[in-house]
């Protein structure tokens, strides 16, 4: 009597689910955890080591300015402003250049020079950080300094109210500095990102708009650049969290003061900047955990940041099917 | 069958070429004015290069080259050099996807038309209602014009990009297979518009459906490899081809 070879595994259930399959999700699965447990350690941490400097100062940790290491009295208004002024300059300088630049080059640019200026771009987004912060320091804050905000302090510091942002000696580092040179540093990633959108975008639809007459002005003003808004928000997102968290270029050209001051000339400070300047010599536990809060705070930052981005990308997309 | 009137637009030994690959081969054949011209033909054989060549889409493409001679009125428009928005704005297109314009139903005839023309308020009103009635989407959008022409069925997209073509008032309107993405009824619709269209324009109709060429066409153009094989009017192409290879193509031989 001929027995019959027993049924592989796989062929033993009708799911058809062999083991590889079982180890491949496994994986996936562990890969996901791993990332969401970095995150949550990372708060957890956090959130542990800065709870000296909140039990202390409580509330008034987020709204006063004082910073004296000897007194041991700490408050975090400068650094958040600081981190949220800069980020602000850096976006009102980078996006209208980046997108402006990625129209350029989907849309004008002859296809000979295309893909060497898209590899420029990228080239751009891998210059470590601290060679911009070099080069800030060295060479943009002097030529600002000496070129650009004497001017600016003569024209615009007189005016009422606006003037006050252009006033103060023209030092050349400070917020200013800051939020352009940061500027440049998100441009790339997010001209690079605002490419991929306007690439991505059905070629039919550009026909059609070119098909009705309008320029190529008209094109990318009323038919591409709110096609591909989305994408373009995601791509100017990626390029705020960077700035939010960028340190060494900032460091370099900030001027490291815990100030809060009108004028965009001041030297001030940022949450990544401080942690970068103070770390190290920081001595006596307050002092540290107080630091600590700082991260904290800009961990929380950043996630509003991007939990607001995501209900703009969701409220978008709701626009388009309505 | 109307009779072909003079010809709107007459094609005379154009090339046309991407890269290395030539499209088109020394192509003749004349659009007569009121009146549609279906081009027929298996895919890749030209019909839709053509078609872009006519109003100059196709210089959005890199590495092309034309030759020989598209007169639009007498005039050769593959020699306009600079501003080609008039000529645009002169051949209306319409896609094989509908392309409505990240905007509302009312801004998507709107912005056209304001490139070309300033217009008041209610005058602009009356210009997208006339627009949307002639292409026989009115009745079904006018309570809705404020929103996003991406929230309409493919069909009713169709005929906006259609109504949207029209309302700038060209002389020219190209189709490009405009039925091809659409279910039966709405291809019964927008045949019955061109059908009712064409006593004010030129129609140039690209289509694989041979039944839609039949139905509409007033002449027919076979195109095969990049040569115009033959035209003519509709019922001779179909029911008397004189070229074994259209003879071929239409009765599913190939193609």
């Amino acid at each position: 009597m001929r027995t019959e070879p027993p049924l592989p595994e796989a062929c033993a259930d009708n799911g058809r689910t062999p083991a590889s399959e079982h180890a491949f999700r496994l994986l996936c699965r562990a890969a996901a955890v791993t990332v969401a447990g970095f995150l949550l350690a990372v708060f957890v941490v956090l959130a542990v080591n800065a709870a000296p400097a909140l039990a202390a100062f409580g509330p008034g940790f987020l709204t006063t300015q004082v910073w004296n290491p000897v007194t041991e009295r700490f408050g975090a208004v400068a650094p958040i402003f600081g981190t949220l002024i800069t980020s602000l300059i850096a976006m009102l300088v980078g996006v209208p250049l980046a997108v402006g630049s990625a129209l350029f080059l989907t849309e004008i640019c002859p296809h000979r020079l295309r893909t060497s200026l898209i590899v420029g771009v990228e080239l751009l987004a891998a210059v470590p950080s601290i060679i911009y912060g070099m080069w800030g320091l060295l060479v943009f804050a002097p030529f600002l300094a000496n070129h650009v905000q004497p001017f600016l302090i003569d024209r615009l510091g007189p005016l009422p109210l606006l003037g006050a942002l252009f006033q103060g000696p023209p030092f050349g580092i400070g917020t200013l500095t800051a939020g352009l040179i940061l500027g440049l540093m998100v441009l790339p990633f997010i001209a690079s990102v605002a490419c991929q959108v306007f690439f991505a975008i059905d070629p039919f639809l550009r026909e059609a708009a070119y098909g009705v007459g309008a320029t190529t002005w008209e094109v990318c003003r009323n038919v591409l650049m709110p096609q591909g808004r989305a994408g373009l928000l995601g791509a100017s997102m990626l390029g705020l969290g960077r700035a939010l968290g960028e340190t060494m270029a900032v460091t370099f050209v900030i001027g490291n003061a815990h100030r809060v001051s009108a004028s965009l000339f001041a030297p001030g400070t940022t949450i990544s900047a401080s942690l970068a300047n103070e770390f190290t010599e920081a001595v006596g536990d307050l002092y540290l955990s107080s630091l600590q809060a700082l991260g904290l705070i800009l961990f929380v930052i950043t996630f509003v940041v991007l939990a607001l981005a995501r209900l703009m990308l969701r409220h978008i997309e709701k626009g388009d099917a309505r | 069958m109307t009779q072909p009137a003079s010809a709107k637009i007459s094609v005379r030994n154009l090339d046309f070429h991407y890269g290395a690959n030539q499209a088109l081969k020394s192509v003749c054949i004349d659009f007569p004015d009121h009146h549609v011209t279906s081009l027929i033909g298996p895919s890749g054989c030209g019909k839709s290069t053509l078609l872009r060549a006519i109003n100059r889409i196709c210089d959005l493409y890199p590495g092309h080259r034309t030759s020989g001679e598209i007169l639009l009125d007498g005039e050769n428009i593959l020699r306009r050099h600079g501003d080609l928005t008039a000529l645009r704005a002169k051949v209306g297109m319409v896609f094989q996807k509908p392309t409505p314009f990240p905007a509302s139903i009312y801004d998507n005839i709107a912005f056209p038309v304001g490139l070309r023309r300033r217009l008041r308020k209610p005058e602009m009103d009356e210009v997208v209602e006339r627009a949307l009635r002639r292409a026989a989407l009115w009745n079904e959008v006018k309570d809705k014009l404020k929103t996003s022409g991406l929230s309409l069925s493919g069909g009713q997209q169709q005929r906006l990009c259609i109504a949207r073509a029209i309302a700038i008032e060209p002389d020219v309107l190209l189709l490009d297979e405009p039925a091809s993405a659409l279910d039966p009824i709405s291809t019964a619709q927008i045949d019955e518009l061109i059908w009712e269209l064409r006593t004010n324009f030129c129609i140039i109709i690209v289509t694989h459906n041979l039944q839609q060429a039949a139905r509409i066409g007033d002449s027919t153009a076979f195109m095969y490899l990049g040569e115009m094989v033959e035209c003519g009017p509709t019922d001779a192409i179909f029911s008397n081809p004189q070229e074994k290879r259209t003879q071929d193509y239409i009765t599913g031989r190939f193609g």
